[in-house]
């Protein structure tokens, strides 16, 4: 159910109840006033018929009296709804009636006896098969105020009350088909003003709260007024504003940071880089390090026995370099060092692995090459080391800096690095008993052991 | 106006001045009541009354032993009916009533203060008279006359007089009873006075007949334009067969009470108690009351009264005593 639909359900019911509250009252104020007014007409009436009959009763003039109510009978007494008048003695005997064929009867009921020990006017409602009747009576006496005196009989009339009830009832049914009348009138006019007032703007406000809820943040509730409805509307705005403004503030916020975070990251991997270089690179040379060598074989070797690929490993050592350091130095040493690296780094494929395997010791892994290839390499390798100039190799003997190569061929010559590592070297120990300056495959070294 | 001055002492039915000098020399019309033992249905049982005392005035304790009460004449035949009322007050009473009739108002008022009269029926205007001479006399019951305690005075004219209201009158000639009536003098020139009417000065001649029955007649005969009575006249005269039906009713003034029930001032309460209560239980509502009252035509009853009621016809007299110098 609608909260229009209630609201009008509640307000029709307040108002049917209202009306019909107010209108049982008003009806019964007006029935009071009404009988009440019945009541002064029928005092008045006795009270008139009273000063008239007073002077016949005193004289005892019955036939007087039967003339007055004659006359009044004449008067057409059912228009004043006048259903009976009687006038009584002391002793109840009727010396007087509307109708005449209870002259000189006696009334015995308990309003005549009661009208009868009465020195006032009694008036009293009462229901008989004839319908509601209001009971009059006055006295009839002669007295001066403050006093007693000369109570001559009573005067007794019913007045019918059938077009009072009907005059009621014909009221009640107009005042109930006004008050529906009324209260249909209303609930449209409270529908109407329902509509415009409160529906209309909480349906603009629920669907500004659905575009807010399914993100457009610049929706607005479009409401005017002072009511309740508008303040809200203009809290729910001030909401919405403040939701906006948070949030670009925080877009900005994830923007700014993440730009700082995408800075960070690049500056991380620099140094991630560096740290990888200088984690795998020698720093004096520029090849490769030992871990890096090692690691590199290692995984190289798994990649030769899956694909079923040749793998040389080339193992060099520059021939009496501790006398040169001695001749020379260490710097001098160093900076031989350094040019080896620099030849190996340009004489070598961008494919092949070359390191500083330790002191001055190198190593090179060549992929996917045989011992011929690696032979041939490392033979180039000697030559152009003996070729190339270095500062104080006069004091090498034979007056130039050379260096020796063993080479070692997967998977003839080993299958692990172990196995690979033990041949390369080897074969250069054997070189260097050979004489040094020169190249020795692992093979040779065998047959010649063998 | 010579003939204002003039009186006709006509007695007339309720309101009549009389000649007569001096109590000592009326006859004493004494109609003792019998205590014959009649029974007659008592009217239903009342509250008794009050015993009235003006302030200043102590209890009386005068016992009568046979109760003398004065009444008007009222210009009936003496013997026709009072001896009913008697005896019936004296059946209530238990000691023997007297009615005393008297012609002359004053003396009624006399026979109080002089102690031979237990108890009087006062005009109003000799009510008032006497109350002011003797302030321990206060009205104790009011006469009923056709089941009211007042009545008023009419002035009455010829239909074909021509006149219309009664500044008519100026000019004209007006018959009054006399000077000591209130429905034949004193009321009528009050009203007339409030219309600043002055009957000496305005009218052409002012005739006091003694009774109201010479006043109607004298209207009905052209010997003066209008005249001053009373209702219970004019249905007295209708009656009589005088052509009444031939009046018209000019002018109506005052609300009169009826005569005054007074007692001697030093009679005992509890007798002067059961008088009244005597009195006040005769009306026409019973076979007793209607055979005791049935000398005055049109009484009804007596109903229990007081001083104050006799108001307005003391605020009349006051104005008659600043228009007229006073009454008689």
């Amino acid at each position: 159910m609608t909260l229009r639909t209630r609201v009008l359900l509640l307000g029709v019911g307040l108002i049917l109840a209202a009306n019909l509250g107010l209108g049982a009252v008003m009806l019964a104020v007006q029935r009071q006033q009404v009988l009440s007014e019945v009541q002064l007409r029928a005092r008045t009436f006795l009270d008139v018929l009273g000063v008239a009959t007073v002077g016949p009763m005193a004289g005892n003039r019955i036939d007087v009296l039967d003339q007055q109510l004659a006359a009044l009978i004449e008067q057409n007494l059912d228009a004043l709804d006048i259903r009976f008048v009687a006038i009584v003695d002391t002793d109840l005997r009727v010396l007087a009636h509307s109708r005449q064929a209870l002259y000189g009867s006696t009334l015995g009921d308990a309003f005549a006896r009661e009208a009868a020990a009465r020195d006032l006017s009694l008036v009293r409602t009462e229901h008989d098969d004839d319908g509601e009747t209001l009971l009059v009576s006055l006295p009839i006496q002669t007295q001066i105020p403050d006093e007693h005196g000369i109570r001559w009989g009573t005067i007794i009339a019913g007045f019918g009350l059938d077009r009072l009830s009907s005059a009621l009832f014909r009221t009640l049914v107009g005042s109930v088909a006004s008050i529906l009348l009324v209260t249909l009138v209303a609930a449209a006019l409270a529908a109407a003003v329902l509509d415009g007032q409160i529906v209309r703007p909480l349906r603009r406000l629920t669907q500004a709260a659905a575009d807010l809820a399914a993100g457009d943040l610049s929706v607005r509730a479009d409401i005017n007024g002072r009511d309740e409805i508008a303040h809200l509307g203009e809290t729910f705005n001030q909401m919405a504003d403040t939701l906006e403004r948070n949030t670009r503030s925080l877009e900005d916020q994830v923007r700014t940071r993440t730009s700082e975070l995408t800075e960070s990251n690049r500056r991380l991997c620099e140094v991630n880089d560096r740290l990888q270089h200088l984690a795998t690179t020698d720093g004096l040379t520029g090849l490769f390090n030992f871990r890096h060598f090692d690691a590199t074989l290692r995984a190289e070797l798994r990649r030769s026995a899956r694909l079923s690929a040749p793998l040389t490993l080339l193992m060099l050592d520059v021939d009496n370099f501790k006398d040169f350091n001695d001749h020379c130095g260490h710097p001098a040493g160093d900076e031989i060092l350094r040019r080896i690296g620099e030849i190996l780094r340009s004489r070598l494929r961008a494919t092949d692995v070359p390191c500083r395997y330790g002191g001055e010791e190198f190593a090179a892994i060549l992929l996917d090459s045989g011992k011929a290839a690696g032979i041939e390499v490392a033979e180039e390798l000697r030559q152009r080391i003996e070729a190339t100039p270095f500062e104080g190799e006069e004091h090498q003997p034979g007056g130039r800096l050379t260096i020796s190569i063993g080479v070692a061929t997967f998977p003839a010559d080993g299958t692990s690095v172990e196995e690979l590592l033990r041949a390369s070297d080897r074969a250069l120990y054997a070189a260097k008993q050979a004489g040094r300056n020169r190249v020795v495959p692992h093979e040779t070294i065998d047959r010649k052991e063998g | 106006m010579p003939g204002a001055r003039s009186h006709m002492l006509i007695p007339h039915p309720r309101n009549t001045g009389f000649p007569v000098s001096g109590l000592p020399t009326l006859a004493l019309l004494v109609l003792v009541a019998s205590s014959c033992g009649q029974t007659a249905r008592m009217p239903p049982a009342r509250p008794p009354s009050t015993p009235a005392l003006a302030p200043g005035c102590i209890p009386g304790t005068v016992v009568a032993t046979r109760f003398r009460l004065g009444l008007p004449r009222y210009g009936t035949p003496m013997t026709l009916g009072h001896e009913a009322l008697a005896a019936a007050l004296s059946r209530r009473m238990g000691v023997p009533v007297d009615l005393v009739l008297l012609d002359r108002y004053d003396e009624l008022a006399q026979g109080l203060g002089d102690g031979l009269l237990e108890a009087a029926v006062l005009p109003p205007l000799e009510y008032v008279k006497a109350r002011d001479r003797a302030p321990c006399l206060t009205a104790r019951l009011t006469l009923v006359f056709d089941g009211t305690v007042h009545y008023s005075s009419y002035l009455v004219v010829r239909k074909d007089s021509g006149l219309t209201g009664l500044r008519d009158l100026v000019g004209h000639s007006v018959a009054f009873v006399d000077q000591t009536s209130a429905s034949g003098w004193l009321f009528p020139v009050a009203r007339l006075a409030e219309m600043s009417i002055d009957p000496l000065r305005n009218l052409s001649d002012v005739l006091f007949l003694g009774n109201h029955r010479a006043v109607i007649q004298a209207v009905l005969a052209g010997r003066a334009t209008a005249g001053a009575t009373y209702p219970g006249a004019m249905e007295s005269a209708r009656r009589d067969g005088l052509d009444v039906g031939s009046l018209a009713i000019l002018g109506i003034a005052g609300r009169i009470p009826h005569d005054a029930v007074v007692l001697r001032p030093d009679i005992d309460p509890a007798q002067a108690r059961a008088f009244v209560d005597a009195l006040a239980s005769l009306n026409t509502s019973t076979a007793e009351g209607r055979s005791a009252l049935a000398f005055s035509d049109g009484l009804s009853g007596f109903v229990p009264s007081s001083d104050g009621v006799y108001d307005q016809v003391r605020e009349v007299v006051r104005l008659m005593t600043h228009y007229a110098g006073g009454v008689p």
